[in-house]
């Protein structure tokens, strides 16, 4: 864990955007708590995982159906809650992947000229 | 799925402590992992928990944010629900005013009726025996009538049945004379056992009731009160105990005032019977048998005691009683008794309550789906910029939970008001000392109300969030204005067809009550009852104590009314028509000169009535043949009868006039009458009248019935009804009547002025009373369906607009879009008639036993009610097409 930024360096989550990370997370198949933080900041390189906001949204995504919970072993040996995808969940990663698609190329569209004359 | 999330956080309340110990569990795991990498980074044990700990931040905070996840949202957002759900509401009036407007209407008339049912039918006597109180008769099955009077002996048979019987008494209704004012007063009593008043288990409201010493031959005269006479006459006094009532000239100690609302057959007052048990004629038949049924008894198993008792009681008198070989003792509930009449009625009641309820749901469904079509755009919008699926739907539930519950506090309201104007529509006649005046709205059926109507109010409220959430948001925000997700739709059409049948056939069934009971009215009585006024009276032992005295009191009184100005007819007679119950009708048997009957057949009988010369005229029951009364047929002359035209068929066939018969046996109650002391004189018939209704306005077939002058039975006539015809007002002449009695003898009271369209308006009362409220829900129900079909094609029509429009500019003209928009409420109006039609006749042959004279499938009925229905209704479909007519195409095609 050598290329750990200190916490202060990080980017903060664009609000409501969490669930869809946690959702992308788990294409790759299960993983605990743990995994899903470390998972989305080492793929971002850049954003920080608040823990009082990724347990609220993983109750929230069970409680949706997108992703289901279970008991299991981890790697080194630790007995941790995974969490995977169900097909409602992939359904939904999928719509709103195409959205968020959709917002990114929309707002590039308006904060490309501006970023340039900067 | 938002179901199963509000289902997992309804179930999350009770698991909660189960989920926050595994959340721990979870987090302690998290943060393992966390040191296990820092270690791994070589970092003390130490060092790494806290550097973990610190990573991971505040564990509380993450496990009491994450809790809330569990549970329900916080009160503040559910005040902003609310707040929103009464914007939303102002801001379409007119159809949440409907909604409101209907679970208030459904609440309060439902609660209000059944409450009143309640109290009459239900718990008409509230004592804590009612359910096990009996009263014993003899049935006479051959000749299809009832003995309902005993006589000492047999109710002492019957007190032997202690394996079956708690308790078993006697009593007799009677009428007393009490000079106390300044004027003679009549007041209905009841003379019974200290058993039969002790059986109810009702405790007196002050003293006590009369003690097994006190209820023997020569044994004190003591009274208790009834708690409204008390009021009446003592102001309600609690120094009237041990004060002196006097009856029929005798003084009675008051010893006890009974509860309000106590009945034990009627009357004001009652007084020990203080039966001689030395007296062992078994003919005196004068009491009615009463009983309570030991716990656990049931009827029937009395019915078989006492059919085994009247076996043995045929063999045993054979010789000496005959009769009892063709007549068996059994049970009669008194509450059965009492209610009977009613039954009939709460059962068209309970029919309608249902249909109302039924009615009212699918209506509030109808609309809450209309305004989900309308609403349907917002939803997309607000689920576009990001509200939650589950947010949505409880912004929904919120806004019809608020609805309903303001419908349903209106709704309590007005049913706590409208009880009493409900309560007006009852006939007094059932209402009479049994039922407490100040009903109390019935709480179980409030709730019942409440509930089905919020239910439906809430659940069909969400209903559309649900089903539209799972719809495609850009589908629905491009659709905007031209309406329709198809399920929602077709819901709404299925709703309405239910609903046109549903009113059809409250409608007809409230049609085929109003015809029947219009058919009643015109029957042929037998006799006119407008214009007669009736009262009764009864000479005193002590003043007339001769034949003579009695036939001359009754002359003079005659002659006296008959001068009375506006008074074109008078007579006497022992029973007003309709103006008994079957039971106090008193039979003879009777034998046919020249047509004697086979040995061991059943004898003939016949009802009879004494009465005066002009009875007849007063009653207009036409003559047939021969000739009526006559001041001259008296006690000097061969007895003559008066037969009706039934007697006349059926026992001469060939004529009547001049044949001879004789009295035999006599049924009924013996104290009213003297024993029979000319059975064997003939009795000549010099007139035929026109059958005449006996008991009721719906009895059939008339029994056959003979009439003797009073002049030749005056010992038979101290109690006595006498019927004036009247040119104007009949209650106008009361005041003279009064005055002529009080002229004759300033010590005779009267009774019961009472008209005889009165008398038949009671023997009619049940029946009007299910007409009157099945009206109310006839009107109820239709004006909810018009309701509904009427808010239903506005919202098609407002959420129209934008179609029509481009109609209208591409060229349709009025009528086409008139077209367009009624076609609809006429499809689903004639899908909904032709539904109802069948399910009118079914219901028809449930009430057919309250019809007469219509037949349940009558088309000209069902005709009549299906074209109002399709009339109304299409009406309320055409008033807002018309406003779909007149829409602006450029401002309908104007972007909001």
């Amino acid at each position: 864990m050598a290329a750990k930024k200190t916490p202060e360096d990080r980017l903060d989550l664009v609000q409501g955007t969490l669930d869809m990370l946690v959702l992308r997370t788990l294409v790759w198949g299960r993983t605990h708590g743990h995994g899903i933080a470390t998972a989305i900041e080492r793929m971002s390189a850049e954003l920080r995982i608040d823990h009082g906001s990724l347990y609220p949204a993983l109750q929230r995504l069970q409680q949706e159906g997108w992703i289901a919970a279970e008991w299991g072993t981890s790697d080194n040996n630790r007995k941790a809650k995974f969490y995977k995808l169900t097909a409602a969940g992939r359904r939904h990663l999928h719509a709103e992947s195409t959205r968020w698609d959709r917002l990114v190329a929309a707002i590039g569209r308006v904060m490309g000229p501006a970023s340039a004359a900067e | 799925m938002g179901a199963r999330r509000t289902l997992s956080r309804l179930l999350g309340i009770g698991r909660r402590e189960a989920r926050d110990a595994e959340l721990r569990r979870e987090i302690a795991t998290h943060l393992a992992l966390i040191e296990d990498e820092y270690r791994r980074d070589g970092l003390t044990d130490d060092e790494a928990r806290a550097r973990a700990r610190r990573e991971f931040g505040n564990v509380t905070t993450v496990r009491e944010r994450t809790a809330e996840a569990w549970t329900f949202p916080r009160i503040d957002t559910v005040l902003q629900d609310v707040r929103y759900a009464g914007r939303m509401i102002r801001r379409a009036p007119g159809l949440s005013l409907v909604v409101m407007t209907i679970v208030a209407v459904t609440i309060a008339a439902s609660t209000a009726l059944y409450s009143l049912a309640d109290a009459c039918i239900l718990h008409a006597i509230r004592y804590p025996v009612t359910a096990r109180w009996v009263a014993v008769r003899a049935r006479k099955p051959e000749q299809r009538t009832f003995q309902n009077f005993s006589s000492v002996p047999e109710l002492m048979d019957v007190e032997r049945l202690t394996d079956v019987f708690q308790s078993v008494g006697a009593i007799i209704g009677t009428g007393f004379t009490t000079s106390q004012g300044d004027f003679p007063e009549h007041i209905d009593g009841t003379r019974v056992t200290a058993s039969g008043i002790a059986m109810t288990e009702v405790a007196p409201l002050l003293g006590r009731i009369f003690t097994a010493d006190e209820d023997r031959p020569g044994g004190p005269a003591v009274v208790v009160l009834s708690y409204e006479l008390w009021q009446r006459k003592y102001n309600g006094d609690r120094s009237v105990l041990g004060r002196q009532l006097p009856l029929d000239g005798v003084p009675h100690a008051i010893i006890g005032v009974m509860p309000p609302h106590f009945s034990l057959w009627g009357g004001d007052v009652w007084v020990p019977l203080q039966l001689d048990r030395t007296h062992l004629d078994r003919e005196a038949r004068q009491y009615w048998i009463i009983a309570v049924l030991r716990r656990g008894v049931t009827q029937s198993r009395a019915d078989a005691r006492l059919r085994a008792l009247s076996e043995q009681m045929a063999i045993d008198y054979r010789v000496t009683d005959p009769q009892y070989a063709q007549q068996h003792y059994e049970t009669w509930g008194v509450l059965e008794a009492v209610t009977a009449g009613l039954k009939p009625a709460f059962f068209a009641l309970t029919i309608a309550l249902v249909l109302l309820l039924l009615l009212a749901c699918i209506n509030i469904a109808t609309l809450l789906l209309a305004r989900a079509v309308t609403r349907g755009t917002e939803l997309s919008v607000r689920a576009a910029i990001g509200a939650g699926r589950a947010r949505l739907i409880r912004q929904m539930l919120t806004e019809s939970v608020v609805l309903s519950c303001a419908g349903g506090a209106a709704g309590v309201l007005l049913a706590i008001c409208a009880l009493p104007l409900v309560f007006r529509l009852i006939p007094p006649d059932f209402l009479s000392s049994t039922v407490d005046p100040a009903v109390h709205v019935n709480v179980a059926a409030l709730a019942i109300a409440v509930a089905a109507t919020l239910v439906t109010g809430v659940l069909f409220g969400a209903l559309p969030a649900v089903l539209s959430s799972g719809s495609n948001l850009a589908n629905a925000l491009r659709t905007r204005g031209t309406s329709a997700s198809g399920t929602g739709r077709r819901m709404q059409r299925l709703l309405l067809v239910s609903e046109i049948a549903l009113v059809l056939v409250v409608l007809t069934s409230t049609a085929f009550t109003i015809v029947s009971y219009r058919r009643l009215q015109m029957l042929d009585l037998g006799f006119v009852p407008d214009h007669v006024l009736t009262f009764s009276f009864s000479v005193a032992d002590s003043v007339y104590r001769n034949e003579g005295s009695i036939a001359a009191y009754h002359a003079e009184l005659l002659d006296r009314l008959r001068r009375i100005p506006g008074v074109t007819a008078a007579g006497e007679t022992t029973l007003l028509p309709l103006g008994y119950r079957t039971v106090d009708v008193t039979t003879y048997d009777v034998d046919i000169e020249g047509r004697p009957l086979p040995p061991g057949a059943i004898p003939r009988n016949a009802n009879f009535r004494i009465v005066s010369p002009g009875f007849f005229e007063a009653a207009r029951t036409p003559v047939v043949a021969g000739r009526t009364f006559l001041d001259g047929d008296d006690g000097a002359k061969p007895a003559v009868a008066v037969v009706n035209e039934t007697m006349a068929r059926e026992y001469w066939p060939d004529g009547a006039i001049g044949r001879v018969f004789r009295l035999r046996e006599r049924y009924g109650r013996r104290d009213l009458l003297a024993p029979v002391a000319a059975s064997t004189r003939p009795i000549t018939v010099i007139g035929v009248v026109h059958d005449a209704k006996q008991t009721g306005v719906i009895e059939a077939p008339v029994r056959p019935e003979f009439f003797l002058p009073l002049a030749q039975r005056p010992s038979d006539t101290r109690t006595m009804a006498v019927m004036l015809r009247t040119t104007g007002d009949p209650e106008s002449v009361a005041g003279a009547v009064r005055r002529v009695v009080q002229e004759i003898d300033p010590g005779q009271p009267i009774a019961g002025f009472r008209t005889l369209d009165d008398s038949v308006a009671r023997s009619l009362g049940a029946r009007r009373m299910t007409l009157v409220l099945l009206s109310f829900f006839a009107v109820v129900s239709l004006v909810l369906a018009a309701l509904g079909l009427y808010a239903t094609t506005s919202h098609g029509v407002a959420q129209r607009t934008r179609e029509i429009g481009i109609r209208m500019a591409l060229g349709a003209d009025a009528g086409r879009v008139l077209n367009l928009i009624v076609r609809e409420g006429v499809l689903v109006t004639a899908l909904g008639l032709a539904a109802g039609i069948l399910a009118s006749l079914g219901a028809a042959r449930l009430i057919s036993a309250q019809l007469y004279g219509v037949s349940p499938a009558d088309p000209v009925v069902l005709g009549s009610v299906a074209v109002l229905l399709g009339v109304v209704s299409i009406a309320a479909a055409c008033i807002p097409a018309r406003r779909a007519v007149r829409v602006d195409p450029l401002r309908a095609l104007q972007p909001d």
